[in-house]
């Protein structure tokens, strides 16, 4: 073991009902600490592997630290403490942000549909264009 | 009525935690040898054991939390809350009282 899979870590959290923004902040808090571990371990004089497996023993079993974790009751998810609510107001939920989603859509991709927009507005104007020469060509031909 | 004992040896590292954010804003890693340095290595908590803690004191309002970018990482700096200088408070009096009985019985002559 070099390194902790924070990655599984993760996956327990939030299997084990933790809301999502803790369980990101507390892998992001563990990575930062096992580096810490692993710069102290090295100016003790280990190196490389060695100094993170030793960091990574210092750091703890983290199936141990999950199960804390999931001794918190105030840490779980709202969706996992009232699971038959939940299911119940995300579907409403969704349904009422349905009409929103395009507006949305168009806000978080505003450069993509004004290139979009343009390069058809554009090619319109260049057919247009052909299309005029041609028919002046036949009028006044 | 005498007041009951709260699960005081569970609330140790709660009330060394608050005590030592009191004094400055700290993160996880520097939380742990801090406890170490201040009760003279007499409490050694595990590396990852303060990270439910933090977020659960953080949870109820004793503390708040802030990402720092310090050299090339980014850290997450806990700190007081009012509300957590408050709780501060009520740990160290819990604490003072609970030592004071734990004292007076052990200089007690046991036969008294």
């Amino acid at each position: 073991m070099h390194e902790p899979d924070f990655e599984s870590v993760a996956r327990q959290l939030l299997a084990s009902g933790i809301a999502p923004g803790h369980v990101r902040r507390t892998v992001d808090e563990l990575r930062d600490h096992f580096q810490d571990l692993v710069d102290e371990t090295e100016s003790d004089g280990l190196t490389g592997n060695e100094a993170r497996d030793r960091a990574a023993r210092m750091l703890g079993e983290m199936d141990q630290f999950v199960a804390r974790m999931g001794s918190h009751d105030e840490l779980k998810s709202w969706a996992f403490k009232h699971p038959r609510l939940a299911l119940v107001v995300y579907p409403l939920g969704c349904l009422a942000l349905l009409p929103a989603v395009p507006i949305i859509a168009g806000v978080a991709h505003a450069n993509e549909i004004a290139r979009w927009g343009t390069s058809f507005l554009l090619a319109g104007l260049f057919t247009a264009g052909i299309l005029l020469a041609m028919q002046l060509s036949i009028v006044l031909g | 009525m005498a007041q009951s004992n709260p699960p005081f040896m569970s609330g140790v590292p709660e009330l060394l935690l608050l005590r030592l954010l009191q004094q400055q804003e700290m993160y996880g890693y520097d939380l742990v040898r801090a406890i170490r340095r201040v009760t003279g290595e007499a409490i050694s908590l595990g590396e990852g054991v303060i990270y439910p803690i933090l977020h659960s004191l953080e949870r109820n309002g004793s503390l708040k939390s802030k990402r720092k970018p310090v050299g090339g990482r980014t850290r997450v700096y806990y700190s007081l809350t009012r509300k957590g200088r408050d709780r501060l408070d009520q740990l160290q009096n819990d604490w003072r009282r609970i030592q004071g009985g734990i004292t007076t019985a052990l200089e007690t002559p046991s036969n008294a």
